[in-house]
């Protein structure tokens, strides 16, 4: 394990914590292996590795979308393997997160998905009337306006493009008002013009809003272009920590373990 | 990032109000019109219960032994022709009724709009008027149920052969055979397993319509269920289900295994 | 197996069935070629000359079955819902409740129509009443199914990222699956309609109110202008109601 602090974070708190963390699914595969990690607010950090490296999980690992099998994890302060299904609502509500298909509501409206993002804090029988309230709404259109989208409000989700969905996805992540976001390979259906412009958009709002924000990505240059720090998985284990500036190819090529190919670049956006 | 925006204006839902308000009004006026009332109802249901509770076990063995067999045999042996020789009827007419096999467009049209009309007709009617012309028995009611297979057969295989593959048809095609070897050769094959899934399906609820039809006299079980219900024998009506359900299972088991078999 | 065992041994079995089948029909020549002229006597009497003066009582036995199937249609979509839940097998952690489900929707389907509008008839007398339960109760075990089954082909993307958000499993359903499913619903429901017009019409042979009713009477008469009336009618009905509702549905999807 190579030295953990950046520049930046040196002095921020630290809000996620892997303490020998394992993950082992039920078919024998092992996805993470003894992992220990700190991740400080306001830091914008890219996983990357090959497939099956274990950056999916890493990630998943942290909402407890995936369960450690051993060791744990400290979320927000919280020990989350153990904890009650109660507790881990209130842990996630803290905790952003967008996907490589946005997965929103198809049917409903762009608003109204962005609103989805509130359900957690509401209580049960606004919840079911779908009763949100007044300051609901107006942080929805904040978010909303924040993506520069809400002119689209009451389009129906699935009308939209796949660089305005992930938009949409960003702005129901960012109306619930938290602390960390995890991006899953959030521009790999994306075209390379759209594509940076959400990684940028991204960066932009992790500073504005001093978010902790973790993504995931395949494409080697976008990692080098837009991560203040990279980590590099390889089966399982961290074999890189460090700075994202002035990474060389020679970098990734021992975090890969192979040499870098042209599918693994995400090519210029043409602006 | 953000350029100044403004809310757009909410689209007002019409379709939706009118929707509703057509729905509502349907429902009152269907409501006025079979007198639909729940105090009548809950008055009711204790009567309604008497009779599903008459259909329950312990079942004399006699009744099933005695008269319930010969029926039962003979439902079996009604569906199981009208099914199979439904299929049979319906195969060249499927193929005429899609547009991928169909010579023309106009024969395509016109077949498609016969299958339609033909599935309009309830077939517990056709088994009256079936049974008026030819007298009461097994064989109105295998007429009607021919007609009821061939119907559900055709519609169901024309959809399958909507999506087939031209390509081995064309080829034959090309070879100057005429078009009932293209078929033969060309699609069938495509079709074969699905062609054999219809069949069984059609003789599945040709058993459980026989079990109906025999209420107008058209043979079969249903005849038997006529007089256990005018007789108000509801034990007897609650083993003529079950076993006609028990005979439904068979052939859905045997159905799905043999469909697995040629898959 | 080859093809050529395979086809021989298919027409081994298949043509003994067939002929086994067939021996059951008690045909008789006389019975055939007394038949077919009746049955085109019968045919000419009921279409060539219907009986349009008896319309009025066709149009009122008609609506009456409209409404039998409306009613009864809505109920069962309504009524379906916590059925269609309950046996979807994605949303309980047991796999118990589903099962269940599904048991006791299937023994609701396959229980004959007929034999549940006897049963209200016992309890509700004879008439529309009676028809529009037996038309509810086996719709609510068919639409029962659908429901269930269309709750199980979600797409769980969505309901992964609303999960992730610390939103509550009721919330999800409400704001997440509900909306996804209920167009579709709404589809179930207008097709099962089209089904229970058809539907409607026969159970009234047995009193269950509706033009079924009159079938039965006017055929017990011999009547068959009359019949043939009422058959054309009741044809032109089915058809009207399919093409609305087909025309429906595709603006839904």
């Amino acid at each position: 394990m190579s030295d953990v602090s950046t520049g930046v974070a040196a002095q921020a708190a630290t809000l996620v914590s892997f303490q020998n963390t394992s993950v082992a699914y039920p078919n024998g595969f092992t996805a993470l292996r003894d992992v220990t990690l700190d991740l400080h607010e306001g830091e914008f950090i890219v996983v990357v590795g090959l497939s099956g490296a274990g950056k999916s999980t890493l990630i998943r690992t942290i909402n407890r979308l995936v369960a450690p099998t051993g060791g744990d994890v400290t979320v927000l302060g919280t020990q989350i393997r153990n904890i009650s299904d109660a507790s881990l609502r209130k842990t996630r509500r803290r905790i952003g997160m967008i996907f490589q298909n946005y997965n929103l509501v198809r049917r409903s409206s762009v608003l109204a998905n962005v609103l989805t993002g509130r359900l957690g804090d509401l209580p049960t029988w606004r919840a079911l009337l779908g009763l949100y309230t007044k300051a609901d709404t107006e942080l929805a259109i904040k978010c909303l306006t924040r993506v520069g989208i809400l002119d689209k409000a009451y389009n129906r989700a699935d009308q939209l493009s796949g660089g305005q969905q992930q938009r949409v996805a960003i702005a129901r992540a960012l109306a619930q008002q938290p602390r960390i976001l995890l991006a899953d390979e959030p521009v790999a259906s994306l075209d390379p013009p759209t594509a940076h412009q959400v990684m940028r958009d991204l960066k932009a709002l992790s500073r504005e809003e001093g978010l902790l924000t973790i993504v995931n990505l395949h494409f080697v240059d976008m990692a080098m272009e837009y991560a203040d720090r990279v980590i590099g998985l390889h089966a399982g284990t961290v074999v890189y920590d460090g700075p994202g500036a002035n990474m060389s190819e020679a970098d990734f090529e021992r975090i890969y373990q192979r040499k870098i190919r042209p599918d693994d670049m995400r090519g210029a956006a043409e602006h | 990032m953000t350029t100044a925006q403004a809310l757009p204006k909410r689209p007002f839902p019409w379709m939706l109000l009118v929707g509703m308000a057509i729905t509502a009004a349907i429902l009152i006026w269907s409501v006025q019109g079979t007198k639909f009332n729940l105090w009548v109802l809950a008055d009711g249901m204790p009567n309604v219960l008497r009779f599903f509770k008459g259909m329950l076990p312990p079942w004399p063995m006699d009744f099933v032994t005695g008269q319930l067999i010969p029926p039962m045999v003979e439902t079996i042996r009604i569906a199981l022709a009208a099914s199979m020789l439904g299929a049979a009827l319906a195969l060249p007419v499927a193929f005429m009724a899609s547009s991928t096999v169909a010579p023309n467009k106009w024969v395509y049209q016109v077949t498609r709009n016969l299958l339609n009309l033909i599935r309009t007709i309830p077939d517990l009617v056709l088994a009256a008027l079936l049974a008026s012309a030819f007298g009461i028995g097994a064989f109105p009611g295998f007429l009607a149920l021919l007609v009821f297979s061939f119907g559900v057969v055709a519609k169901l295989l024309a959809d399958t052969v909507e999506t087939i593959d031209r390509g081995p048809m064309d080829a034959i095609a090309t070879t100057g055979a005429t078009r009932i070897l293209q078929a033969r050769h060309g699609v069938f094959p495509q079709i074969a397993p699905e062609f054999i899934a219809y069949t069984l399906y059609a003789f599945e609820i040709n058993v459980r319509a026989a079990t109906v039809l025999g209420l107008v006299g058209a043979g079969g079980v249903g005849v038997l269920l006529k007089t256990q219900i005018a007789f108000l024998n509801y034990t007897n009506v609650g083993i003529i289900t079950a076993v006609t359900f028990g005979v439904v299972m068979i052939i859905d088991t045997l159905s799905s295994n043999i469909r697995r078999r040629l898959v | 197996m080859t093809p050529k065992v395979r086809s021989t041994l298919t027409l081994i079995v298949i043509i003994p069935l067939l002929l086994w089948s067939m021996a059951g029909m008690d045909v008789t020549p006389s019975r055939i070629t007394t038949g077919f002229p009746k049955a085109a006597t019968m045919l000419s009497d009921m279409f060539a000359h219907p009986d349009w003066e008896y319309w009025p009582i066709v149009q009122q036995r008609l609506i009456e079955s409209l409404q039998i199937a409306a009613l009864g249609t809505f109920l069962a979509g309504i009524l379906a819902v916590p059925f269609g839940v309950l046996a979807a097998r994605n949303l309980v952690r047991s796999p118990a409740p589903s099962g269940i489900g599904k048991v006791l929707l299937n023994a609701i389907r396959t229980f004959p129509e007929i034999l549940l509008a006897y049963a209200f008839i016992k309890g509700l007398g004879l008439g529309a009443f009676a028809g529009v339960m037996a038309v509810a109760i086996h719709s609510i075990g068919m639409l029962g199914k659908l429901y269930a089954e269309r709750i199980e082909n979600v797409d769980n993307g969505a309901i992964e990222a609303l999960t992730t958000t610390g939103a509550s499993p009721v919330s999800i359903f409400r704001h997440c699956i509900l909306p996804e499913v209920l167009p579709d619903f709404v589809s179930f429901v207008l097709y099962r309609f089209d089904l229970n017009v058809r539907s409607a019409s026969v159970i009234g042979i047995v009193g269950a109110g509706g033009i079924g009713f009159i079938l039965g009477l006017q055929y017990q008469a011999a009547n068959y202008p009359r019949l043939g009336l009422i058959v054309i009618a009741t044809i032109l009905t089915v058809v009207i109601v399919d093409t609305i509702s087909a025309k429906i549905r595709q603006r839904l999807a």
